[in-house]
């Protein structure tokens, strides 16, 4: 018996029996362990990786078949928490790598092929990714400095691999619905609660009883509204091959998706194209010593985006908003022709179908409220185009053994713009209409270079002494442009011809813009080192340092220096360890301190300048002029640095039963010190206040993932899982205050409802804390007495949190919060014969979601179900207060009854997939066909009610508020992979 | 071989330029702004007058305040006897019900002018530190443009003054840590008003009256109507023998008179009329929600017109209204002040009958007419909620009369040869009334008929000390509650400017709150 062992592979067992030659192929099953981790400028075997790094592979990427990059990774890694904003194709998402780093820019820094990436990730196209990884400590992210306080994602595009050229083509197909509805009153539910709320200040009921008795259901306003059986289709094909001198990559992709929600009349749809061309060539190969080998390479990145878009999450009348809080006693269309007369006559412009028909308008008392329908045919629109490249070129030169000079140039170029049209119309009386046409159209440019220059040397000394060290400088400049403007009066009333030139306003009407975004060029310059060592793989060590300068810092902060160290140990190589159990195949212990910045601050806080714009008309009539203005801005500060974040990190892994079972855990703390903040001085200084590196945010959590491989028979399965848990705490807000107002709805009768405050997570829901319903008039007596309040039987009984005896802002408090506590993802693969099944599960717990479906300014609008438990009298219901309109008692103020739990486990890709057989495919010189149907958020376990438990809209302020958001679809689709 | 050497060489030789190109210097990492000048230095007659004119913009902040609705006239309205809050419940900016109540309290109360008013203070600074640096600009001019930056930082003081009386003050930037100011009391701040007034009107660079070009800017006029103001209302006795013959004088220079038809007054064509003093130049243009710092227009119409309007006022029978949210209806004891045949009544109040509009909060049916939302008056490319056109005029010659009258019959003050009976009686005259004898109590009924809507009532009182009107029985019963206590004259300090405080700075709440 002969044992074959490798680090990395497999261990076999070979009975010798007699023979004198033996090839032993070892099974590279054990991915795990034998993986190369890109680790920025550099990659390293995954069993001496020091740092808490989170990878996703191109196999997982394939897998869940999705459509843009941050769908890829969310529930797929640990500690990187991704919120959807919406569904509305095209939205992007709230990604945040363990915890809100600040209360300023957040995002984390997204490095593709070695190019940081302007703009977020939306250009991007899944299919084309190789592998992600998540640079999540301090010690994996040092390498870039002052922009990776919050976290790295570092992205490498495939490549070819030398042989034969090979072509894919994945085509799929589906439709895409709205996952559920909400449940709101229908007509007679509607009719009812509204006379009772008349009846309940005192007022003549709003409706009869026969009409009551004949309003029926009314009008589904959600069924008018959305856009059922969108269709999705997306496209794929990848041609790629090589020789030993070169290998290529080239993939075209098609995507397009209709929206949901107003996708059928063309105001909420996505089209994007890809073309993507990798090549890497050796120049030349020597065998010899020195300069023995010149690679050179480029790869590039063409993307086309066009995208158009409806207002979504906002209570003040969108379509979805309206769609729930629209009257359902209204038609969709007027009825009669008498209706129709008076509307033309008071609005001539009213919104009509493609047939002609008019659409109903709102009655008295919904302001910006107005029949959804109308608004989806409103003749208006916009469309945001987007064209961008991403190129970099390389050269690699092997100057000596293990000594490698490589030299990179890359360039970012995008180009995005954005139109939009008006024409006359009237949908509602606020907001709802335009009396004038008109056109906007605006044009940008955004350039980037990027030269980078990296030395490694890597060395084994004496067969236990590896050392790998680096030496790099990078240096990166970013130019923008832009010019815009707006013309009315189109002549024609033809969205085709809505543009600037068919306009034929006044000039002095005309509007025009344009310039560089204020800066003439953002710059960072950077130069840094790392030494990788580890004494026969058994202890590791690892030490970065960078300094950067960037254009953003104050002339007395212009460099910045940024330091790391990790260390590991593989217990199960030491001596003492040899003698494990079999089911025990690796222990590693790995820990790691670091300290990262964000250099994302506002350009020129550290220097007065003056704000101009500031302009006033002079003169009368005729003889008006604008005389420019200006003033100074801000008040300097010269000292204005980075945002720096310091961070431990302390990490187990580990392999069972040869690899089947693998197990890894982290536990990090991380504190973010100096974050950005306006000094906390007195409004009455008159300028805006200077900028300062006051606040402290501090996260702390811990991370598991979870894998394990097997098969039994004709089956083979795989099933990993993973879990975040994490605590966040605005340690110093950085002002005087200690806390400050993020989101109020003042104008809708709730207040302010986001804060954020030292000691607390950042930011929270803040409002009142209710104890249940004043049941009697005696106890609302008592209540009045006790707080000199003006409730009735039926409102809310607020508790006087400070206890002064008085209701009143003082004793608002944290009543939720959007962040969760627990993330987690769980997927499996299943393989029998040439059936292969998916299944990925994510969800979220411990989050809160501010239920904003009622606006307390707006009495006749319709309500969810849940209205219906109100309170109408003595033990009816001790949560839902009465209905009112007088409402003495301001029920609709943020309080905990706008709280709702927003924990979910969502079932986010099923797949079920068939491999034809190999005979009958390769007689028509097919190598493989895949056939299989996938759905996407088929299965949503959530309490909440709402359209949807994810809701983001831009920001971590917004997290977690439903407005009425555009939910995700659940969509269904067919598709095939053919490989030639 | 040697190919391959020398190809190495090539590329290392491309690298090391590229990187001799990047030099990664301080040049390098210095960005430039692009559309901004850098605060300080020597000022050019073009940086002064855009200086200058930044700082007239803050007048056109108000309505929409630093993202709050806080309109100058209807600020000062909301704690008279006028006018009930509105909007759709009591909860509707909830702060502007409190300043109803005369309870507002260190949290809730219209924050937003103590913001734009500072930075109005703050802006005139840097407008008249320009004037100190200005090269080659004209010394006539230079004292002009000098004047009206002084004009207008009295201007912002006084409204300061006036809402908070002991307020942080000072004349120069605040820029330097601990970035504090002193706080005056309400004497000391009067007394700083006073002189820059008086440099003002002393300097004689502004004229009596602007040519229409000029329209808008400060004036001679419009600095004595201002000292007037802000005299009278701290009961300077000593300093009512100036204020009249500043009003003597303006009388006598004939550059001003009353215009004959009162309502015209507040429409398009009535702006700057021959009775205006001092008028901010609205245009409907560019304002924004979430950006209330730039634009022209103004949301005050907006704000205090019916909800879902159509149909005629019935006083008037003009049908150009359009509606608006509904805030500050109008008591129909207000509407009762009026004599029978006075033209005012139609000119500054509006009613409408039921089912004309949306009742909102404390309806009544009557609302404010002068700056009353109408169709056609906002005419901007977006944002027509805020962009109105209405100007807002500041100061009315129909004042200077009135000034004089009361200063005559009630201070005995006397000068140039006006007459208190005939003051009176050209206001009652063009309103289409007779004469009626110009009594103490005839005078100040007149001037309240006169300046409905225009934010002159609750001062008034205040000064008078008739402040016993503010709690008629109607009013008590929608909820101002509390009696009237001397305190109330001032609003309470916000409590975020007094946190940011501290030292020998901490401000101190006013007395009462």
């Amino acid at each position: 018996m002969l044992v074959f062992s490798f680090v990395g592979m497999m261990t076999e067992e070979v009975p010798v029996e007699g023979r004198t030659v033996i090839n032993v192929a070892l099974e590279s099953g054990v991915v795990e362990l034998e993986e190369m981790v890109v680790i920025g400028y550099g990659a390293q075997p995954k069993s001496v990786v020091t740092a808490a790094i989170s990878s996703v592979s191109s196999e997982d990427i394939e897998r869940i078949r999705s459509t843009r990059v941050e769908d890829v990774l969310r529930g797929q890694a640990s500690g990187v928490s991704i919120t959807q904003s919406s569904g509305q194709p095209g939205s992007d998402s709230q990604v945040n790598v363990r915890g809100i780093g600040t209360i300023n820019f957040g995002d984390p820094l997204y490095i593709v092929d070695g190019m940081a990436l302007e703009g977020g990730l939306s250009n991007l196209n899944p299919a084309d990714i190789e592998s992600i990884q998540v640079l999540k400590d301090a010690a994996s992210a040092a390498v870039y400095g002052a922009r990776a306080a919050n976290g790295v994602i570092l992205i490498t595009t495939k490549s070819g691999v030398e042989g034969e050229m090979k072509v894919e083509y994945d085509f799929s197909f589906g439709y895409q619905n709205p996952w559920r509805k909400r449940s709101v009153l229908n007509a007679t539910e509607y009719m009812v609660i509204m006379n009772e709320m008349e009846l309940n200040d005192g007022n003549a009921p709003r409706y009869t009883q026969e009409e009551i008795a004949n309003a029926g259901e009314g009008t589904d306003w959600q069924d008018e509204t959305f856009n059922y059986n969108a269709p999705v289709q997306n496209h794929q094909i990848n041609i790629s091959g090589g020789t030993e001198r070169g290998t290529y990559f080239m993939s075209f992709g098609y995507y397009n998706q209709e929206g949901i929600v107003a996708g059928d009349v063309g105001k909420s749809n996505y089209e994007r194209y890809n073309v993507r061309l990798n090549n890497r060539y050796d120049v030349f190969r020597a065998d010899r010593d020195f300069l023995n080998r010149l690679t050179v390479g480029i790869n590039a990145g063409y993307t086309r985006a066009l995208s158009s878009g409806i207002e979504t999450n906002t209570e003040y009348g969108s379509i979805l908003g309206s769609a729930l809080a629209f009257n359902p006693t209204i038609p969709v269309y007027v009825q009669d022709e008498e209706t129709e007369q008076d509307i033309m006559d008071r609005y001539p412009t009213a919104v009509r179908d493609d047939e002609g028909n008019l659409f109903s308008i709102p009655p008295g008392g919904f302001q910006e409220i107005s029949n959804p329908v109308a608004m989806l045919y409103a003749p208006n629109g916009n469309q945001t185009n987007e064209d961008k490249i991403i190129s970099n070129m390389f050269g690699e030169l092997e100057l000596y053994e293990g000594l490698t000079f490589r030299s990179s140039y890359g360039v970012d170029l995008a180009f995005w713009g954005w139109d939009a049209y008006a024409y006359e119309y009237f949908t509602a009386v606020q907001g709802g209409w335009n009396t004038r046409s008109d056109v906007h159209s605006n044009q940008n440019r955004g350039f980037k270079w990027q030269v980078e220059n990296v030395l490694t040397y890597d060395r084994l000394f004496d067969d236990a002494h590896q050392f790998t060290f680096m030496l790099g400088q990078s240096a990166e400049k970013y130019t923008f442009r832009n010019v815009g403007g707006s013309n009315f009066d189109l002549l024609e009333r033809d969205p085709d011809k809505a543009v600037i030139n068919y306009g034929i306003a006044d000039p002095d009407d005309q509007t025009v813009y344009g310039g560089t975004g204020g800066f003439d060029a953002q710059t960072l310059a950077s130069y840094f080192g790392r030494i990788n060592y580890n004494y026969e793989w058994k202890y590791m060590f690892q030490a970065t340092i960078r300094r950067d300068g960037a254009s953003t810092f104050g002339p007395e902060n212009k460099w910045a220096l940024f330091p790391s160290f990790s260390v590991g140990w593989a217990i199960t190589e030491e001596d003492f360890m040899a003698d494990r159990p079999d089911w025990l195949e690796n222990i590693k212990l790995r820990g790691s301190w670091g300290r990262n910045g964000n250099h994302q601050i506002e350009m020129f806080g550290y220097t007065s300048l003056m704000a101009g714009n500031q302009n006033y008309y002079f003169g009368s009539g005729d003889l008006m002029t604008m005389q420019y203005g200006a003033s100074p801005a801000r008040i300097p500060n010269p000292h204005l640095r980075w945002e720096e974040s310091e961070q431990i990190d302390i990490g187990l892994e580990a392999l069972f039963f040869r690899g089947a079972l693998s197990f890894e855990m982290d536990y990090f703390r991380k504190e973010t010190d100096g974050m950005l903040m306006e000094q906390p001085i007195p409004a009455y200084v008159g300028f805006q206040a200077p900028l300062g590196n006051t606040g402290e945010m501090l996260n702390s959590g811990f991370e598991f993932a979870l894998g394990y491989r097997g098969d039994a028979g004709d089956f083979s399965y795989n099933i990993s899982a993973n879990a975040t848990y994490l605590e966040n705490e605005l340690v110093d807000m950085g002002n005087a205050e200690g806390e400050a107002i993020f989101q109020d709805a003042g104008a809708a009768g709730i207040g302010d409802f986001v804060k954020g405050q030292n000691g607390m997570p950042f930011p929270f829901f803040y409002g009142y804390v209710t104890d249940g319903i004043l049941q009697t008039q005696e106890e609302a007596d008592e209540y009045n007495a006790q707080f000199g309040e003006n409730a009735r039987p039926g409102d809310f009984r607020y508790v006087d949190l400070n206890g002064d005896g008085s209701i009143d802002g003082n004793d608002r408090t944290k009543i939720g919060k959007a962040m969760p506590d627990w993330t987690f993802g769980l997927r499996m693969n299943v393989q029998w014969r040439n059936f292969d099944f998916y299944a990925f599960f994510q969800g979220t717990y411990g989050n809160d979601i501010f239920d904003l479906a009622q606006r307390g300014d707006i009495p006749a609008m319709n309500r969810p179900s849940w209205v219906l438990d109100r309170w109408i009298g003595e033990g009816t219901s001790d949560e839902i207060p009465r209905v009112t309109r007088e409402n003495p008692n301001r029920n609709y103020r943020s309080s905990d009854f706008y709280i709702k739990d927003g924990s979910f486990v969502r079932l986010r890709n099923m797949q079920i997939g068939y491999t034809l057989p190999e005979h009958i495919v390769q007689r028509a010189a097919i190598n493989r066909v895949h056939i299989y149907l996938m759905a996407e958020n088929l299965l949503t376990f959530t309490a909440y009610d709402g359209f949807e438990p994810e809701v983001a809209s831009g920001g971590i302020t917004t997290l977690g508020i439903d407005r009425g958001v555009y939910p995700q679809a659940r969509t269904i689709s067919l598709g095939v992979s053919i490989s030639l | 071989m040697k190919k391959y050497i020398n190809l190495s060489l090539v590329f290392v030789f491309l690298i090391a330029t590229s990187v001799a190109l990047t030099g990664c210097d301080e040049d390098f990492l210095t960005a430039k702004p692009t559309e901004s000048q850098a605060a300080g230095g020597e000022a050019t007659e073009g940086a002064i007058r855009a200086n200058l004119a930044a700082a007239y913009q803050i007048l056109l902040f108000d309505s929409y305040a630093d993202f709050n609705f806080n309109s100058i006239v209807l600020m000062s309205d909301l704690r008279s006897d006028d006018i009930y809050k509105g909007g759709a419940d009591a909860g509707d900016q909830m702060q502007l019900y409190r300043l109803w109540q005369l309870q507002p309290t260190p949290t809730e109360l219209p924050a937003g002018l103590w913001n734009i008013y500072y930075s109005g203070l703050a802006r005139c600074i840097n407008a008249i530190q320009a004037c100190e640096n200005a090269v080659g600009v004209e010394e006539s001019v230079l004292e002009g443009m000098k004047a009206e930056a002084t004009f207008l930082k009295a201007y912002y003081t006084h409204w300061l003054w006036k809402f908070w009386g002991n307020i942080p003050y000072y004349e120069d930037f605040v820029d330097q840590e601990p970035y504090m100011a002193p706080q005056l009391d309400a004497d000391e701040v009067y007394e700083k008003i006073i002189a820059d007034l008086d440099d003002v009107i002393n300097s004689g660079a502004l004229p009596m009256r602007n040519s229409p070009a000029d329209h808008g800017k400060a004036t001679q006029a419009a600095a004595k109507m201002l000292k007037a103001r802000v005299v009278m209302y701290q009961n300077d006795t000593g300093r009512y023998g100036e204020v009249m013959d500043d009003m003597a004088e303006i009388i006598n220079s004939q550059e001003f008179g009353l215009v004959d038809d009162f309502a015209e007054i507040w429409t398009r064509e009535g702006e700057f009329g021959h009775e205006s003093i001092f008028e901010v130049n609205h245009y409907p243009e560019g304002r924004d929600w979430g950006a209330a710092w730039t634009g022209y227009g103004t949301n005050l119409p907006r704000f205090i017109s019916p909800a879902e309007l159509s149909g005629a006022d019935l006083l008037s029978g003009n049908d150009e209204f359009v509606g608006g949210w509904g805030f500050g209806p109008v008591r129909e004891e207000t509407a009762n002040i009026f004599e029978s045949g006075d033209e005012r009544l139609a000119g500054s109040i509006n009613h409408f009958e039921e089912g004309a509009y949306t009742p909102r909060f404390q309806d009544t049916g009557y609302f404010m007419a002068k700056y009353a939302a109408r169709d056609n008056y906002a005419d901007a490319p977006f944002t027509e909620d805020l962009n109105f056109e209405n100007n807002l005029r500041l100061s009315r010659y129909a004042e200077t009369l009135l000034n004089a009258a009361e200063l005559i019959v009630m201070h005995g003050q006397s000068a140039g040869g006006i007459d208190a009976q005939d003051a009176l009686d050209q206001i009652r005259a063009r309103a289409g009334l007779g004469s009626i004898p110009a009594t103490e109590e005839n005078i100040k009924l007149e001037r309240r008929r006169e300046f409905i809507g225009e934010g002159m009532r609750f001062w008034d009182v205040v000064r008078w000390g008739d402040t016993d009107e503010l709690f008629p029985a109607d009013m008590i019963d929608q909820g101002r509650t509390t009696a009237w206590e001397d305190y109330m004259r001032y609003l309470p300090i916000p409590e975020s400017e007094i946190l940011q405080t501290s030292g020998e700075f901490r401000l101190e709440q006013n007395p009462g709150y």
